[in-house]
């Protein structure tokens, strides 16, 4: 069915294009909503919130831009707003001075481990950390940008940031160290 | 390697990462749309519900006071002879509290005895607080029209008891204030703005653009990139085609732009008087036209004046569309209206009543007084004919205001009418006109307009033009109702197809 079909169907409340809907983007929204918490159940939760203001909130998509980038765009809203809300994260969502455990370097260690293995990684990141990255590295928001959805400086951010790729560019470079000579590129 | 290639990666990496959810996340996401969009109707039907509320609570209360200020004018009467004992001196004497069964309202009368010597005739006179003009009772103690503020008129005439009561008076002088909430509508982070979503688009570009570049897995980029010209191809194909089918769609409903439907009015009716819908002429018709018995010689109890009842309207319409927002429609509905009436006892004996058109024997017939509540019922066949313009431009739902006229013709009642002549009431269909011209306004809302069998609700307003009674009568003589429509849209069009055949 053609998207813009399937858009219209929803708005009619038609039960069949719902589900359409849902699993054709169910798969990739639960990867965004895996990366922003510490457990799949917790990812499920914000995935079903999700899921719920976007059929709500459908009828204000005006069919400019890609739909799966708007849905994507809810989901990530509502895994911050889910951070926010349950006090397991928000407790340690304090963006608390860290020593830099790794300076950023041009000789970062290439990705070569699975899609699922990175994201455990990236989630084991602290909370502040982890929200940060995925916002600036992933969803590729600026620095400005996450200072306004998270209420911090971009400056913070950008601190933050810095701390939550050296922390994890070492974790790599633990992981993949028999492959580090190999694998860095531009040697 | 450059910085900005460790982002890439996991963003790339990020983007192949799918997971499966549990079968019980669509469950539940299914089961939380369902009920929240339960929860918004209700919402809505229940302002909807509200406002209708208020709006005929308001209707209903000004005719009861307009109701109330013809009961009160009505009652001055003068009793004659009546003698006191010797123990009789000047003295004043308060009845007050008497319940008028017809609205529940209070009376209250201020009854001065001018008794001056044991065994004179003294005289009694009853004045009602209710006139603008003060007493004379009221000029000497210094009463102000109290009741008119909605007060208990003071049952006293001593001047302290009267300070009291001034002090129970609310200081009708302030304003009113009048609180202005504004909804502060909370955007939220549900949608973001279009520079959010350029952001994105931006970013897609500038992702695909990058990756372009990633010289390590190039084909697949190419072979998307083919994918989405072809989408492209296909989908402006396919919004061509959906262009042609909209025309022909188009042309198809300019051809056939008749509606079928039925609807269900149900409301409160009453009797008005002139153009008046409230009672206003009524009340003074009644105060200024009834007259008392002669002389003073005998007691007469007024007629009371009719309280509402309840109407309903049952039919079917056929709607044309005249332009895209406005629309006429014929219809044929079954009309009840009623009325309730305070009448005295009922007295089964045969009489002849004349009135200024003709003489009938009645077999039974009902004094006036208010033990008696009886139900008048008038059934009409009624063909409306509406205009209908939509005031907006949704077509989620639209408000549409309606305006139209219709002819009736009286087929039944059980109503009583009454002959001022000999005070009395008694049922006489021959008075009632045959037909009846009457306006009617109202506005509804048209919910799921996108399916096929759209449901209309509104509130709808009814004033019948035409005289009620051949005769004048005091009091109304023109019906009026307010209420509730309720309308659903057949799925049938006039050639008897399905309306969904049509698209």
């Amino acid at each position: 069915m053609d998207e813009r079909q399937l858009v219209k169907d929803c708005l009619k409340w038609k039960p069949e294009a719902q589900q359409q809907l849902y699993e054709q983007y169910a798969k990739n929204m639960l990867s965004v909503c895996y990366r922003y918490t510490k457990s799949l159940k917790d990812a499920e939760d914000v995935l079903q919130d999700g899921f719920v203001k976007v059929f709500f909130g459908l009828k204000q998509y005006r069919f400019e831009g890609d739909l799966g980038a708007w849905i994507r765009r809810i989901m990530v809203n509502t895994a911050l707003n889910f951070l926010k809300r349950n006090s397991k994260y928000r407790d340690e969502m304090y963006f608390t001075e860290q020593p830099l455990l790794h300076p950023v370097t041009d000789d970062d260690p290439a990705v070569i481990m699975q899609a699922k293995e990175l994201a455990d990684l990236i989630r084991q990141l602290p909370h502040g950390y982890q929200t940060i990255f995925n916002l600036h590295a992933v969803e590729g928001y600026s620095h400005v940008e996450i200072g306004e959805m998270l209420g911090i400086s971009d400056g913070t951010s950008r601190s933050q940031y810095a701390r939550a790729r050296a922390l994890l560019i070492s974790w790599l470079e633990e992981i993949s160290i028999e492959k580090k000579s190999k694998n860095y590129a531009g040697k | 390697m450059p910085v900005n290639d460790f982002e890439k990666q996991v963003q790339q990496k990020m983007d192949e990462l799918q997971l499966r959810p549990s079968a019980e996340v669509w469950e539940e996401v299914e089961k939380r749309i369902r009920k929240e969009k339960k929860r918004r109707w209700f919402i809505l039907w229940f302002f909807i519900f509200g406002v209708l509320l208020l709006g005929g609570t308001g209707w209903w209360l000004s005719a009861g006071n307009k109701d109330r200020v013809a009961d009160d004018n009505v009652t001055t009467q003068r009793i004659t002879n009546k003698t006191t004992d010797e123990t009789a001196n000047t003295k004043k004497e308060t009845i007050s509290g008497k319940t008028n069964e017809n609205n529940n309202k209070e009376k209250s009368e201020i009854v001065e005895d001018a008794v001056t010597t044991k065994k004179e005739a003294t005289t009694k006179t009853v004045i009602t607080p209710e006139k603008n003009e003060l007493t004379p009772v009221q000029i000497r103690k210094g009463i102000k029209n109290e009741k008119r503020i909605g007060i208990p008129v003071a049952v006293s005439l001593k001047s302290k008891q009267v300070r009291k009561y001034r002090n129970l008076l609310p200081d009708v002088s302030k304003e009113n204030q009048v609180v202005v909430i504004k909804n502060n509508t909370d955007a939220d982070s549900l949608i973001k703005t279009n520079k959010d979503a350029a952001v994105d688009i931006n970013t897609t570009k500038d992702a695909v653009a990058d990756s372009e570049s990633f010289a390590v897995k190039n084909d697949p980029v190419v072979i998307a990139r083919d994918t989405i010209v072809a989408l492209i191809v296909k989908d402006s194909t396919a919004v061509t085609q959906t262009e042609a089918i909209s025309k022909k769609d188009t042309a198809k409903r300019k051809k056939n732009t008749w509606e079928i439907g039925i609807n269900i009015i149900g409301g409160s009716s009453n009797k008005a008087d002139g153009i008046s819908i409230f009672g206003m002429e009524k009340s003074l018709d009644a105060a200024t036209n009834y007259s008392a018995g002669a002389g003073g010689q005998s007691v007469t109890i007024p007629p009371a004046q009719p309280g509402n009842g309840f109407s309903w309207q049952m039919g079917g319409y056929a709607k044309r569309k005249l332009t895209l927002r406005t629309a006429l429609s014929i219809g044929l509905n079954f009309s009840s209206y009623s009325t309730t009436q305070l009448t005295g006892t009922f007295v089964d004996s045969l009489r002849l009543y004349s009135n200024n058109l003709y003489s009938s024997s009645v077999r039974n017939f009902y004094r006036t007084g208010t033990g008696i509540t009886y139900k008048n019922h008038y059934y009409y066949l009624q063909l409306p004919v509406s205009f209908h313009w939509q005031i907006n431009k949704e077509k989620k739902l639209p408000i549409v205001f309606q305006n139209g006229f219709s002819i009736g013709v009286f087929t039944g009642s059980d109503a009583i009418v009454y002959n001022s002549g000999s005070n009395v009431f008694y049922r006489d269909n021959k008075s009632f006109n045959r037909i009846q011209f009457s306006y009617q306004s109202g506005l509804y809302a048209k919910f799921f307009n996108r399916s096929k069998n759209p449901l209309t609700a509104g509130i709808l307003f009814n004033y019948h033009l035409s005289k009620l009674q051949k005769v004048n009568i005091i009091g109304g003589n023109h019906l009026s109702s307010f209420g509730i429509q309720v309308g659903w849209l057949l799925p049938l069009s006039p050639k008897g197809r399905l309306r969904s055949d049509k698209h």
